[in-house]
């Protein structure tokens, strides 16, 4: 029965608690929404197993290389390089050495026949980590202890010990600048002047277990001149040796020392396997000739120094650096399978949110939160944290059986590193790769609220991951750094190897798993990505009908 | 909060189309208002607009005095179904009310309750991607109950049900006004209103046609017409044209009679000894009433009674 005039309103009371609108609410229904797709789950479940098996795939072979016998292990356990000419003398206990480096040259005569990667260094002929300064060290045995203060042509004044260690002191050049290196205990001070009178300390270190009797002096190195050539894919490397002389004056010890200088190279380049020839043939057609220099060439390698009226001239060849040459990259060898996962993180990420629009059940959700900007955010930390979750189990798994395999098959110190999940480096990657691929998860969800298109959002995400590194090995080095810098696999700096120095001259580049950002910047710029990209889905989705 | 839906002044545009054009309604508690207009007419914008889905590009449309966005559990005042498809088809029936809950904190126990007062207990734990249409609409529905709000809004609730269903909607949203909620449902067939609305508001292109109660247009469509059947028509019109009625005859024994109520019809046929079978009084279904309603409406030109002109051709 129909009445004439609207029955008299009695307002509807429920009976219902009042509702919450807490942002806690709303990542628990996104939750909730995630985790009641099957689907999704299985695709989470089939990522974490195919990225476990595709590093287990990964770790199968032996290292295949026969140079870990001649790998020198420095006190740390990685390889180390340890050869220059060095004029020195016992101290015993507490003392004192200070010298001043008058000049820096090229020890070979300018025959820059290789050109150096490294900027400014075509100019004096001279290589930029050439190193001129004191050295108090274990005794003359390659690979022992040591602090040594430098000033070198390219990167100023450093104090480093123990191969690995590197602290920078002024950009002076290597012109009348005077050093003092300062031993008390295990202590050691770094201090550097101008004119020998108003000291600017670098820094101090410890170098523990170096006896009260070590060896104190002068000495010079010259790195290898490094060249590099890339080209989609391949990429040569070449080394050849070089050498330094530096003239030092000034030169005075306090402590208990005999001031009787013995001057000698400290290691040696291994001669050649294939002995030189007196062959008739023309130079050029020898072998080995590329591998390894001539015998002559490795006795000028030795060096020399004399003095005269104080004044030391040294020359000398070599490095006192990690030997970051002689093994492979063999930490994301235990990471191989993370690409798998981040292609199954980039096309959930994206579903997340275009399977919404697909079905407009986007209208239920913003029917349900009309507060459009926190239903995206709680979407993208739901992605990223079950994305998180997910991959840091199988990562680290992964990388854990990896590396162990792989210790098996002979991928060990000196040469290869040894990465666990208790050390810095690996458990640094395994934390790093599981966040970036959380992230890609959260980049995929913004690309697929900002185009709406899943097809569209999951392959420009896996191409915006994958182009920077094609690209990559094609472009000039300082290009491909600028890539690694800017593009979102910046973030594959987390898996940079621990056989990283910026002490060195080999360049950083994605193939010897070294990236221009730390860690955590490389991070931050995927993060940047990220958030910059989910920042463009909140304008869009307010400003828009849906 | 006071249970209605105040639409002032609303205009949408996409383009240069002009979907809703200056609509102003009211939707009042305690019954069921009919939202009524052919396709394309905007009903679908406008509720979009209720719901601050779409932007209004003039005038607003208000739930309790307030706008859509600022609502802060808008489940708990305002449930609405705009389209049952609105489901992932992995997602089984219970999840996608369990994530509604859970955005408002509303307790678990309140999704088997919704589920029980549709009538899906069965398919709860299916996924949706398996229903009929008519299960989708009840999870709709149920979607919509969760938050046990007082304004309620349905669009096109009953589109592709089968008769049982139809007759299951009506009852339910009957009963829902009865309890004081204010409803709102949309149709494109006034038809499918019959029984379930107190009140309707029409709408043709964009603009308010009608804003009228059901028992108020029906008995302006009716008239003060009556059917009469009788064997001798002639003597019949005669008798009552002299009594100051209109009659027009539209078949052998049936007459339409204007300006005279059915007992004096009655009482004027008795003296004068004219024979009848059946005096009736005109009653127009909500059908004929629409169709009056809109035949000005330009948008039903080409759909509407008035015959072609073929004159010219």
């Amino acid at each position: 029965m129909r009445t004439e005039t609207p029955p008299t309103p009695t307002p509807y009371r429920s009976s219902l608690p009042p509702g919450r609108d807490g942002f806690l609410q709303l990542l628990r229904a996104e939750l909730t929404k995630f985790r009641s797709v099957r689907r999704w789950l299985i695709g989470l479940a089939a990522a974490a197993l195919v990225s476990v098996t595709l590093t287990m795939l990964a770790s199968n072979s032996g290292p295949g290389n026969n140079q870990a016998p001649d790998a020198l292990a420095g006190p740390g356990g990685g390889a180390v390089q340890d050869r220059f000419r060095f004029v020195h003398q016992p101290l015993t206990g507490d003392g004192e050495i200070v010298a001043r480096v008058v000049s820096m040259a090229d020890g070979s005569g300018g025959s820059g026949e290789r050109e150096s990667t490294v900027p400014g260094d075509e100019d004096h002929g001279i290589v930029a980590w050439a190193k001129a300064g004191v050295l108090i060290k274990d005794g003359t045995k390659q690979g022992s202890r040591y602090a040594a203060l430098m000033v070198t042509p390219g990167h100023g004044v450093r104090l480093q010990h123990n191969y690995t260690e590197d602290l920078a002191g002024s950009d002076a050049a290597p012109k009348n600048r005077w050093l003092k290196l300062v031993r008390k205990g295990t202590g050691f001070t770094g201090y550097e002047s101008a004119d020998g009178s108003d000291w600017t300390k670098v820094g101090t270190v410890t170098v523990a277990g170096l006896p009260r009797t070590a060896e104190v002096g002068l000495f010079v190195a010259s790195s290898d001149r490094y060249t590099v050539e890339r080209s989609f894919g391949t990429l040569s490397e070449g080394v050849g040796p070089s050498k330094a002389t530096g003239v030092f004056d000034h030169v005075t010890l306090n402590g208990a020392a005999s001031d009787a200088w013995t001057g000698e190279p400290i290691g040696e380049l291994s001669l050649p396997k294939v002995p030189d020839r007196p062959d008739d043939r023309p130079l050029d057609e020898q072998e080995n000739r590329e591998e390894l220099p001539p015998r002559q060439e490795i006795e000028d390698l030795k060096g020399s120094d004399r003095e005269s009226g104080g004044v030391f001239t040294v020359t000398g060849s070599g490095d006192i650096a990690p030997d970051a040459f002689v093994g492979g990259d063999n930490l994301t060898q235990g990471l191989a399978g993370s690409w798998v996962a981040l292609m199954v993180f980039a096309a959930l990420g994206t579903l997340f949110i275009t399977s919404e629009y697909r079905r407009g059940m986007i209208r239920t959700t913003l029917t349900a939160t009309p507060r459009r900007g926190r239903v995206l955010v709680a979407k993208a930390l739901v992605i990223g944290a079950v994305s998180f979750a997910v991959a840091l189990p199988a990562t680290a798994l992964g990388f854990a059986w990896a590396q162990q395999r792989m210790q098996d098959h002979g991928y060990v110190p000196p040469v290869y590193l040894e990465y666990s999940l208790a050390h810095g480096t690996g458990l640094r990657a395994v934390i790093g790769t599981s966040a970036m691929l959380a992230l890609v998860a959260v980049l995929a969800l913004a690309a697929g609220a900002v185009l709406r298109h899943s097809a569209g959002a999951i392959t420009g995400v896996i191409l915006l991951m994958l182009a920077p590194l094609i690209l990559g090995g094609a472009l000039p080095l300082g290009a491909t750094q600028w890539l690694f810098r800017l593009t979102p696999v910046a973030a594959f700096s987390v898996q940079r190897s621990g056989m990283y120095y910026p002490q060195m001259e080999r360049p950083c580049m994605p193939e010897n798993a070294c990236y221009p950002l730390a860690p955590a910047g490389g991070l931050g710029v995927l993060l940047l990505w990220a958030a910059a990209l989910l920042a463009l889905a909140v304008w869009r989705l307010r400003k828009s009908d849906v | 909060m006071e249970a209605t839906i105040e639409v002032r002044e609303l205009r949408k545009q996409f383009g240069r189309t002009v979907a809703v054009d200056g609509l102003s309604f009211t939707v009042e508690p305690g019954q069921v208002t009919g939202f009524v207009g052919p396709n394309g007419a905007g009903k679908s914008t406008t509720m979009r607009s209720i719901l601050g889905l779409d932007t209004p590009d003039g005038g607003q449309a208000l739930i309790g005095g307030r706008r859509y966005a600022q609502l802060r559990t808008p489940l708990r005042e305002v449930g609405a179904l705009l389209d049952a498809a609105a489901v992932h088809p992995s997602r089984r029936g219970r999840d996608h009310l369990l994530w509604l809950a859970r955005s408002h904190g509303i307790p678990r126990r309140r999704v088997d309750e919704v589920i029980g007062q549709v009538g899906l207990e069965s398919a709860a734990r299916r996924r949706a991607g398996g229903y009929s249409l008519g299960m989708r609409q009840r999870l709709g529905i149920a979607a919509a109950l969760l938050g046990d709000p007082p304004v309620l809004m349905f669009d096109e609730p009953v589109n592709g049900l089968d008769t049982e269903g139809i007759r299951w909607i009506r009852g339910f949203v009957r009963t829902l006004a009865r309890e004081g909620r204010a409803v709102l449902i949309s149709s494109h067939l006034m038809s499918e209103l019959e029984d379930s609305a107190d009140h309707l508001v029409v709408i043709g292109r964009g603009r308010l046609i009608a804003d009228t109660s059901v028992a108020e247009l029906l008995s302006a469509a009716s008239g003060d017409r009556v059917a009469l059947r009788t064997t001798a028509r002639t003597d019949a019109m005669g008798v009552l044209a002299r009594e100051g009625a209109q009659v027009a005859a539209d078949g052998r024994d049936s007459l339409t009679v204007t300006g005279m109520r059915a007992e004096r019809i009655t009482a004027v046929l008795g003296t004068a000894g004219v024979p009848f079978s059946e005096v009736r009084e005109h009653r127009a279904t909500l059908e004929e009433a629409y169709m009056e309603l809109t035949r000005d409406s330009v948008e039903f030109a080409a759909t509407g009674p008035e015959p072609v002109e073929t004159g010219e051709l």
